[in-house]
């Protein structure tokens, strides 16, 4: 928790996803001022058909009539939808972690009454991000929870994690079908509800972000789904060790994908190359909006030889709580900012001339030098190394707008 | 009660009507939240936020904090900004956790402004109301903090003594002050980018009132200062242009004697009107309505080709859609409009017919059953059942959709505005709101 005031650099037009089940319904139970940003946000994407919101007033919270009210809505969205949603999914926001909504009692209650449907409850509630896990982990368990024990198991592997589909050039569709898997699956790809229940005979659960770690561990118990850690990771070395595993974990018959491998990591090497000659001493600052785990990216990238000046973290979490160590024990010169200002920032000596990775640091400092990157999406393997090399050369070349 | 919504987003909150407010002042504002709520308004409620300029901060208020009624902690966070940011002022909002366990905003804020000494401004914004009730309590809280407390024996405009910068603690009198002057001294009241977008209606609204005779003593909440509502006392009469205005207008009445006029003086006769009534509320007349009445209609000496059989539905902020009745009225529009708003209740100037919506499904209702002809609003409600079918004439309003639409907030006081009120009759040419590639 942070000590300071927060301030939160605008985003505004930039895309952000939200994850959907398909043929879900999302009902959401809260004042209505909590889900104007998700509203909004799903009017911009075309998925606000997925979604409702029922508005609790003051008077609901004071009468703690909310189960009933939410039972009503199911009712009515149910009458009103051109399409019987599949499955509901109840979001419950941070003032129900003072209503104390009894969660088992509104699930029985919800399937005894409409029992043709599958329910969840949904909790988003960064007021409790000071205790036990925080929210991303458990809306994304949730997001799983509704998939049954499989009788059969197929060879797919399912990426758990992540809110878009990894980049088409990313070497591990073809590492994977090299080593026998044709089918890769991920929740946000699912065309319908039945495509969302054959995650659950895939034989792997690979967990590319730790926002997916509780999902996956709860599929294991859950559903046998064995799986494995290999965050995207900007260091060579590191990405060879995850394809390590990976390998171990599938233990395919065929070497194909060497080769495949390899060239991966060549390319990926001469990525790092060309940037370092292009970036030279340039002063390089990281963000927490630019990649799950900053304090990994910035260990990677002063493992290159770059310059990392600062990591401006107004996002934290403790995912990568080892870099971070090992950055304050061995490069303190190394400035953690957090609650940043444009002002502030400019205060610690940090330029608008450095390549900064993410939106915040480059917004703050109206920096001209801007690698467009947001929370590894798209990235894997040692194509995100390439993804970054590439992006912090051109970087150097050309003057970059921000909105 | 609780409401679905099915179609609509959700509106602008309480503390996103507070905070534009605030914006242009040099104060440093605190949202009580986790998170979400500070998101909301940062992110889709203020389309001025610019790097140079860093107002409106969350507190990151936690679990433990709220269990524990551990306001020290915000407090003393408060504190550490104000000394590293040096604001001329704090302002301390609440959303729907504090409001649920009773934060006492004012008691943070008055021990706040004890150890820093700087004014300081508790409002009770909840994440339950919409926000014409954030503009609401802030305009009252900057009135009565800066303008209304008046020092006996001084005069009826003075600023509180220790708060106008480099005043060396003195006050001064307006009221005696010789500076020559011309026209009519009006205080703007309510012009916030929730109703008028970012896209320089609060610039063409000083010209208009310039050409009309009248000087902008006070533009409330674009492009003032400070010292501008250190000096709001100075005005003949207050313009409210939305709904949030009403009752610091009212306050200002009340305690100063400044008269209020209500309407948004769209360019054309609805201007001429407003003027004309602003005149003479300077010249003694007392607060009046700027709106034409049905009779006032012009007919057919009007620009608007029309049956007097059509009825209109005007969607949007009472004082807003109230001026845009008048102003279709005023340009021929012969049949019945009806005023509908989904914010606050029915105003004194509503007519018989108008409704204040409780929610969508309110709309819908109203649509089915008032057969009409043209739906003037925001571009969203066309997702309502029954408004596409209508002739649609679609003005963004921020509030409502955000910045979905920045480009389709109208320019109320450019001599185009007269197109605008022209697509009644046909409606606005643009196929109905039904694919993403509508919505930016």
């Amino acid at each position: 928790m942070s000590a300071d005031l927060s301030y939160f650099v605008p985003h505004h037009g930039r895309a952000k996803v939200s994850l959907c089940i398909p043929e879900s319904f999302n009902l959401y139970a809260c004042p209505p001022s909590c889900v104007r940003r998700v509203s909004l946000r799903a009017l911009r994407n075309g998925s606000r058909e997925a979604m409702g919101f029922l508005y609790l007033s003051e008077a609901d919270v004071a009468a703690g009539s909310s189960e009933d009210a939410i039972m009503d809505a199911v009712a009515q969205a149910l009458a009103s939808l051109e399409q019987e949603p599949r499955a509901f999914l109840i979001h419950l926001n941070c003032i129900d972690d003072f209503l104390g909504t009894d969660e088992d009692a509104l699930l029985e209650g919800l399937r005894a009454r409409f029992p043709l449907h599958l329910f969840t409850v949904v909790r988003m509630d960064p007021i409790a991000s000071d205790r036990g896990l925080p929210p991303g982990l458990r809306v994304h368990d949730r997001l799983y929870s509704m998939l049954e024990p499989s009788p059969t198991r197929d060879e797919a592997v399912n990426l758990v994690g992540n809110f878009v589909g990894l980049d088409e050039e990313c070497e591990l569709f073809d590492v994977l079908r090299a080593w026998g898997v044709d089918d890769i699956r991920q929740l946000f790809a699912c065309a319908d509800f039945d495509a969302y229940r054959r995650l659950a005979a895939s034989r792997l659960n690979v967990v590319v972000s730790f926002i997916g770690s509780l999902a996956a561990e709860s599929m294991e118990a859950r559903l046998g789904i064995p799986f494995l850690h290999a965050p995207v990771s900007y260091d060579v070395d590191e990405v060879r060790l995850a394809y390590g595993s990976l390998q171990q974990a599938l233990d395919p018959s065929s070497e194909k994908a060497a080769d495949v491998l390899a060239l991966a990591e060549e390319s990926a090497r001469r990525a790092v190359s060309a940037a370092r000659a292009a970036v030279g001493s340039t002063p390089i600052i990281v963000d927490s909006s630019a990649a799950m785990r900053p304090f990994a990216m910035a260990k990677a990238l002063m493992g290159y030889g770059f310059t990392v000046q600062a990591i401006v973290a107004l996002h934290l979490n403790d995912h990568d709580a080892d870099e971070r160590a090992w950055l304050e024990r061995h490069h303190p010169e190394v400035q953690l900012v957090r609650g940043a200002t444009g002002e502030s920032l400019s205060e610690r000596g940090l330029s608008s001339d450095a390549v900064c990775i993410g939106f915040d640091s480059a917004y703050l400092l109206k920096a001209a030098r801007f690698v467009d990157m947001q929370k590894d999406e798209g990235l894997f393997g040692f194509y995100a190394v390439r993804h970054l090399m590439d992006g912090m050369a051109k970087a150097m070349a050309a003057r970059a707008e921000k909105g | 009660m609780s409401r679905l919504s099915l179609f609509l987003p959700s509106f602008a909150a309480d503390y996103s009507g507070a905070c534009s407010c605030l914006f242009d002042l040099d104060f440093l504002v605190v949202v009580n939240d986790a998170a979400c709520c500070t998101r909301n308004y940062v992110d889709y409620d203020e389309p001025r936020w610019s790097r140079t300029k860093t107002t409106t901060m969350c507190s990151e208020l936690r679990m433990m904090d709220v269990v524990m009624g551990d306001e020290a902690k915000t407090r003393e966070k408060v504190l550490r900004a104000a000394d590293e940011m040096k604001p001329r002022a704090i302002a301390l909002l609440g959303s729907p956790v504090p409001a649920l366990t009773g934060m006492d905003l004012h008691g943070i804020a008055h021990d706040v402004e004890e150890s820093c000494g700087l004014p300081t401004l508790g409002f009770e914004t909840t994440g339950f109301s919409t926000y014409e009730r954030g503009i609401a309590l802030a305009l009252r809280g900057l009135m009565d903090r800066f303008c209304l407390k008046v020092a006996p024996g001084v005069g009826a405009r003075t600023a509180p003594a220790g708060e106008r910068r480099g005043s060396g603690g003195q006050s001064s009198c307006p009221a005696h002050r010789t500076e020559a002057h011309e026209g009519i001294l009006v205080n703007v009241l309510g012009m916030t980018p929730l109703d008028f977008g970012a896209n320089g209606n609060d610039e063409d609204l000083g010209a208009l009132l310039s050409d009309s005779g009248c000087t902008v003593v006070s533009s409330w909440c674009m492009g003032y200062t400070l010292e501008d509502v250190f000096d709001a006392p100075r005005a003949q009469v207050s313009l409210v242009v939305s709904d949030g205005a009403l009752l610091a207008a009212e306050a200002m009445s009340r305690v100063l004697g400044t008269p209020y006029v209500v309407g948004v003086p769209c360019a054309g006769r609805q201007a001429e009107l407003v003027c004309a009534e602003l005149r003479r509320a300077a010249l003694g007349g007392g607060r009046s309505h700027a709106f034409a009445k049905p009779s006032e209609s012009l007919g057919s000496a009007g620009c608007l080709a029309g049956d007097e059989d059509e009825a209109a539905l005007v969607v949007g902020d009472w004082v807003c859609a109230a001026s845009l009745r008048s102003a279709m009225r005023l340009s021929g529009w012969r049949g019945r409009i009806v005023v509908a708003s989904f914010f606050g209740g029915k105003p004194a100037f509503a007519e018989p017919g108008d409704e204040a919506l409780a929610d969508e499904r309110a709309l819908r209702d109203l649509v089915a059953r008032g057969r009409f002809a043209c739906v003037v609003g925001d571009p969203l409600l066309d997702r309502v059942p029954g408004v596409a079918a209508c002739r649609r004439v679609r003005l963004a309003h921020p509030a409502v959709s955000s910045n979905l639409f920045a480009d389709d907030v109208p320019h109320f006081f450019r001599q185009g505005f007269g197109r605008i009120l022209e697509q009644l009759g046909r409606g606005d040419g643009r196929r109905s709101l039904d694919s993403r590639s509508d919505i930016r």
